[in-house]
């Protein structure tokens, strides 16, 4: 009856059972960065959903943060009411910078969402660019 | 090439060189990566998937990346994490379907050799398979990356003993059912 196998053996085993990286799948990896690009700058992932909030932010600023630091406002938000009200006069100024930021959140949500998906590439780049479907 | 160290590469990342840092971590540890899924999941097309998965939250998580511990073993732990969700939700495997392709360097002698080896890769993928999860996982990068206890355990996240644990029994039932189909071939070591 034989020995059982020892260290060196199955080190010797794992070592010669290795099998090399197939240059499908290397091909494939190598995809990854230009499918994926690093966030820049000028990154529309984080630019889009900071824009969203700048009318809830616009809005804030001028009508509560102004006020209270005794810089005089009334004419610019009526100026403010006067652009927006003629159009949507059911609507106050609270209201629709709200709708608006929700609007535009919901946009930057599936721009990062498509950015973002793993099965983008899986699915619809990797095994096209290969040839694997 | 040369390869370049962990901290080079991470240099390369953090100066905006995505595309080359990442091709470095390709050239360096694809292959032990790719070994690692093969092993564990026993199946190329999910070998193939979970690497490129794994591949991907590298880079997605690569400039998060601290230098807490070796970049390879932050890796190999990302692609531990991957193979197990694998694991969850595998769908039985047929391994009739499967077609290793063979390391040059072992493909080396004669086609009785060549077909020995292959018989002995067979054996060997077939008995890691009839080890439980986590003795499957250790045994698999203890031998694929630098046979290292403490490695080993940080990447699973156990403790050293956990994980010597773990290869002692895995060895044992791997030694019990390979000792049986290898035994004539490798005759090892009398004690």
């Amino acid at each position: 009856m034989s020995q059982p196998l020892y260290d060196d053996e199955f080190e010797q085993l794992f070592s010669r059972a290795q099998v090399d990286l197939p240059p499908h799948l290397k091909a494939r990896l190598m995809t990854i960065p230009h499918l994926m690009p690093q966030p820049t700058f000028w990154d529309l992932r984080w630019i889009v959903p900071v824009a969203s909030l700048t009318p809830a932010i616009f809005w804030l600023l001028i009508t509560k943060l102004l006020p209270l630091m005794g810089i005089v406002t009334g004419g610019f938000v009526s100026w403010a009411k006067d652009l927006v009200l003629p159009v949507l006069p059911a609507l106050s100024m609270p209201v629709i910078g709200i709708c608006v930021s929700i609007f535009l959140a919901s946009i930057s949500f599936g721009i990062w969402i498509y950015w973002n998906s793993e099965s983008r590439i899986t699915l619809v780049y990797g095994r096209y660019l290969t040839g694997r479907l | 090439m040369d390869s370049l160290s962990d901290i080079e590469i991470i240099e390369q990342f953090q100066a905006g060189n995505y595309g080359e840092a990442f091709r470095n971590l390709v050239e360096i540890h694809g292959k032990t990566v790719y070994n690692i899924a093969l092993f564990t999941l026993n199946d190329e097309v999910l070998a193939e998937d979970a690497t490129q998965d794994a591949f991907i939250k590298i880079y997605r998580n690569l400039g998060k990346f601290k230098g807490q511990a070796k970049l390879s073993t932050w890796m190999y732990r990302i692609v531990k994490n991957v193979c197990y969700d694998y694991l969850k939700k595998r769908r039985p495997i047929a391994l009739a379907d499967m077609e290793i392709e063979m390391d040059p360097a072992s493909d080396e002698g004669s086609p009785e050799e060549v077909a020995m080896s292959s018989w002995q890769h067979e054996e060997l993928r077939n008995a890691i398979q009839q080890l439980p999860a986590k003795q499957r996982i250790a045994i698999t990068l203890y031998y694929f990356q630098d046979k290292s206890y403490e490695e080993t355990a940080a990447i699973m996240g156990q403790p050293l003993n956990t994980v010597k644990s773990y290869l002692h029994r895995a060895k044992a039932t791997l030694a019990k059912s390979l000792d049986f189909a290898l035994g004539e071939v490798y005759e090892p070591a009398t004690v």
